[in-house]
Order: structure tokens, then C-alpha cells, then sequence
């Protein structure tokens, strides 16, 4: 590549954090999905297909913590943000959580090969398909992100996306 | 003396070099922001450019342009003695700016042409001393130059300043009540327009100073035109030139530029131009010679302290702090060099 000839002093704009936060987010719920296609699978006695979906649950939640990497990286102490760096990392700790804990909870079941009782099964696949709202839930409150930056944090835009939280509403979970 | 003597013809060429250098960067800089926010495409953004850089130096270019060419160093001072000194410090300093600014534009430090060549005039106001017996170090306006410095301090503060009280203007009467705030966005994207235009008019009332600065002293020097007046054509030849930058090389610093600054949006866009351009317009008022991307990088942060911006990387104000403070000896250093060689071998 030849020498730009460029003078420019537009490296002020940074890098945004707030986007990969928002594909990290994808990832968890990416993880979540294929940890209740697994248990589908271990409810029908298929443990090949659990061990597959423990690989690939495994490979996404490496992904995740790459793009967690990268969001560190993004936020020196040079960089300033219209909100506090701590709170942003703070916010990401428990999303992060959520592609961890289902590459846990994949790897379990790989660990032992049980017919389940169907009650249990129905439990636990009904569990599942909470867990799976939830998280749907949660992404399409991540998507509201690029709306709070637009309208830089407005008070009505917060109060909005914070209807969404059911343990914000104060009814209780 | 006329204008085809080989060394009025030397600083003409250097002149328009330098024009050709403020077209291709410093205009382009302040110009992205508008392609960044989709607000133009980057023909309109040229034409606007090329069009309002031309109308400002020629309307109000001359202020700072008499600044720059008698305002630090009297050269009226100097002229009564010998005129030929006046003549050949111009071409030093133009020759010594130029070549600071080609320097550092290869290895990308954020300079500003105005410190270059500031610091090159004061360089041979300085070695002149040495030259006529009459003109001594306190004759140099030290007055105006701290001026000027301290206004290169404050012209991004101010410009912070403004952007941050129009932004968080537009945040709480506009972001907070609408209901979609894209629809805002796309409004923005005319006012957009607008202050595109002004910003390439007040760039070319300030910058056009830093192409033709020491061609116009140098020019009353040798005669050509009268003591204290900056003839349209001379404005004209600094305004063509940077309009000649901005069609062969600046037009590729605007798409870069653009290209890698996507996040902004029109409201924040409009923010940081309108200020820069309040700002260094009325410094061209004022006569002094400030740096418009400088005042420009000071709005971007003022846009982002009022929680405008996902992201503000301020490491950057620390190499503009670095280059600034370089530039000035450097550019004096290389000019009072020129200045001696010169004076050795004409």
C-alpha cells in the first residue's frame, strides 16, 4: 500500500463500544437456542446430538468472550462515553453469563445418559422454553441501545425500555 | 520589480503548494463530518466546498491575510531599509511551512498549516534582526503573536463550548420530546447543508491567510501592489489553489474521512460544524489565524461531554498538543535557515 498523504485529526471519533455489545448479546441468546435444541435432543435419548450441541455451545461461548475482549479493549481510559465505562462493563458481566452458564449447562449433559422420568421431562422442557422467552426478551431490550444513543439518554426513551423489565415495573418475578 | 521576477515567482509557486496542501487536508477534515453523517454525498460536498472556500477568501480572507503578512513581523520596518530582505524572507517562510507540512503530512501528525506558517514568519522576523541593523528583536510584535497563540488555546475551547450548549440544546427541546428521533436525524440532514456551507466559507476566511500570507508581503514589498491592501486577485490566486487541493486530492481525505466516521448523525454533525464555524469566523473578524480542524477536534469533544457521542477518543488531543508545540519552533527554526542560505546565495 503506497503512503497516504493524509493529515486528519478525525481519529477523534472512537470506535463504538456499544455495537459489539449488542452482537455479544446475540451470541448468548445464539447459545441459548441450541441449549434447548440439546435438551430437546437428551429428552429423546439422542447423545450424539448433545455431544454435537455441547461443541458448537462451546464454540459460540469462545466467540462471546472474544467480543468481550474486544469491548474491554474499546474502552481505554482515553475514551470518553455517555455513560460511566465501570457501569457499561458492569452490564456486560451478566450477559456474558448468559452464553457461560449454557455452555455449562450443555457440557452437564453430556456428562450422563439417563431416560427421564416424563414428569421431569416435561419440567424441563417447559423450563427451557422460559428460559428461551427470557432471553428473547432481554435481546430485544440490547436493541433498544442504539435508540437510548440517539436520543442521548432521554429520560422518556429510559422510562420506555425500562417498562419492557417486568422487575422494573415492580410487579416482582 | 514585477511579478515574473524568478523569486516573486518562487513564493507564488510555494504559495499555491501551500493552498494545494489546505485544500487536499485541512478543508477535506472539516468537510467529512458532512459526508460521515450521510447528510451529503461527496459531490455535493465538493462543489458546496469548493464554491463557499472560494466566496470566503475572496470576501473576507483579507483580514487575516494582512495578519499574516505584516502583522507579526512590521515589514514596513524592514521594507524602508531593503525591501529584496522582505522579498526573500517571504519566500523562506512560505518554503519552510511548506516543507514542515509535506513532512508531517506523510507521517500523519495532526499539524495545523496556521502554526506552520506563523511559526515560519516569526523564524525570519527573528534572523532578520541579524540582517538590517535597524530592525531589532522588540520591533516583533510580540503582543499580536501571544494573541494569536493564546487563540489557539481558547478557539477549541470556545468551539467545545458552543457545541456543547447547541447540542444539548437540540437534546433536551428536540431528542427528548419527539417520538422518532430518526425522523429529527433526517431534518438535521438539511440544516446540514447549511452549516457545511459555513464552514467552508469561515475555513476559507481564515485558512486562504496561510497559502498567501507571505506572498502578499512579499508582493508590497517588491511594489507590485499597494503597502496594506490584499488585491481580490491575490485572494483569488489562494482560493483557487485550495480548491485545486480539494478537487485532485482532498475529495479522497473527504471519503476516508466519511467512511470511518459513520456514527455521527445529523443532529450531532450540525452541532460540532456550527460551532466550528462561529468560532473560526469570527477569529477571521477578529484578524486572527486560527486552526479550523483544531477548533473542529475542541467541538467533536464539546458534542460528546453533553452525551452526544457512543464514543470520543481524546488520546488524540494529546498528539495534537505534541504537534502543536513542535510545529512552531520547527517551522521558525527551518525558516530562519532558508532565510540565511538564501541571503548567503541570491
Amino acid at each position: 500500500m503506497p503512503i497516504e498523504y493524509i493529515r486528519s485529526v478525525l481519529g477523534i471519533f472512537g470506535e463504538s463500544p456499544f455495537k459489539p455489545v449488542h452482537t455479544h448479546a446475540e451470541k448468548g441468546g445464539e447459545a441459548v437456542q441450541k441449549l434447548q435444541q440439546s435438551v430437546k435432543a437428551y429428552c429423546k435419548g439422542d447423545y450424539m446430538a448433545v455431544h454435537t450441541f455441547d461443541t458448537e455451545i462451546s464454540a459460540i461461548e469462545y466467540e462471546a468472550d472474544i467480543i468481550k475482549q474486544t469491548i474491554r479493549k474499546l474502552i481505554p481510559s482515553s475514551m470518553m462515553l455517555p455513560v460511566d465505562p465501570n457501569d457499561l462493563l458492569s452490564f456486560l458481566k451478566p450477559q456474558d453469563s448468559i452464553a457461560d452458564n449454557a455452555h455449562h449447562t450443555a457440557h452437564w449433559l453430556t456428562l450422563r445418559e439417563t431416560e427421564l422420568h416424563p414428569e421431569i421431562k416435561e419440567g424441563v422442557l417447559e423450563l427451557m422454553e422460559r428460559i428461551v422467552k427470557t432471553v428473547d426478551a432481554y435481546e430485544d431490550m440490547v436493541n433498544d441501545i442504539a435508540k437510548l444513543l440517539e436520543t442521548s439518554f432521554s429520560k422518556k426513551e429510559i422510562k420506555r425500555i425500562l417498562k419492557k423489565s417486568p422487575h422494573c415495573r415492580g410487579t416482582g418475578t | 520589480m514585477d511579478i515574473f521576477d524568478p523569486i516573486i515567482l518562487l513564493v507564488l509557486v510555494a504559495g499555491l503548494y501551500m493552498a494545494w496542501n489546505i485544500g487536499a487536508n485541512d478543508l477535506a477534515n472539516s468537510m467529512g463530518t458532512s459526508v460521515g453523517t450521510g447528510a451529503l454525498s461527496l459531490k455535493q460536498v465538493v462543489i458546496i466546498a469548493g464554491t463557499l472556500e472560494l466566496v470566503g477568501a475572496l470576501a473576507f480572507g483579507d483580514r487575516v491575510t494582512t495578519k499574516i503578512a505584516k502583522g507579526i513581523v512590521p515589514i514596513e520596518d524592514i521594507i524602508s531599509v531593503d525591501p529584496n530582505i522582505v522579498i526573500i524572507g517571504s519566500l523562506a517562510a512560505i518554503l519552510a511551512a511548506s516543507f514542515w507540512i509535506t513532512f508531517a503530512t506523510f507521517y500523519h501528525m495532526p499539524v495545523s498549516t496556521t502554526h506552520a506558517i506563523v511559526g515560519a514568519i516569526t523564524g525570519f522576523g527573528l534572523v532578520a534582526t541579524m540582517f538590517v541593523d535597524t530592525f531589532t528583536i522588540d520591533q516583533i510584535k510580540w503582543i499580536v503573536l501571544g494573541k494569536i497563540v493564546i487563540s489557539w488555546i481558547t478557539s477549541p475551547l470556545i468551539g467545545a463550548l458552543m457545541a456543547f450548549i447547541i447540542f444539548t440544546i437540540i437534546r433536551i427541546f428536540l431528542l427528548a420530546r419527539v417520538d422518532d428521533p430518526y425522523k429529527l436525524e433526517k431534518k438535521f440532514g438539511y440544516l446540514q447543508i447549511l452549516s457545511a456551507c459555513f464552514v467552508a466559507l469561515a475555513h476559507g476566511s481564515n485558512d486562504v491567510a496561510n497559502a498567501i500570507g507571505p506572498l502578499s508581503a512579499a508582493l508590497s514589498a517588491a511594489n507590485i501592489t499597494e503597502y496594506g491592501v490584499i488585491p481580490m486577485w491575490v485572494l483569488a490566486i489562494g482560493g483557487i489553489g485550495i480548491v485545486i487541493g480539494l478537487g485532485t486530492w482532498g475529495w479522497k481525505v473527504i471519503e476516508t474521512v466519511g467512511s470511518s466516521i459513520t456514527e455521527l448523525t445529523p443532529t450531532r454533525g450540525f452541532s460540532a460544524e456550527f460551532a466550528t464555524a462561529v468560532v473560526v469566523f469570527g477569529h477571521s473578524y477578529s484578524a486572527l489565524p486560527i486552526s479550523t480542524t483544531h477548533t473542529l477536534v475542541g467541538a467533536v469533544v464539546g458534542v460528546g461531554l453533553a452525551g452526544g457521542l457512543a464514543a470520543v477518543d481524546l488520546s488524540v488531543i494529546k498528539k495534537i498538543i505534541l504537534s502543536w508545540v513542535i510545529t512552531v519552533p520547527v517551522a521558525a527554526l527551518t525558516s530562519g535557515l532558508i532565510f540565511v542560505i538564501l541571503m548567503k546565495v541570491l
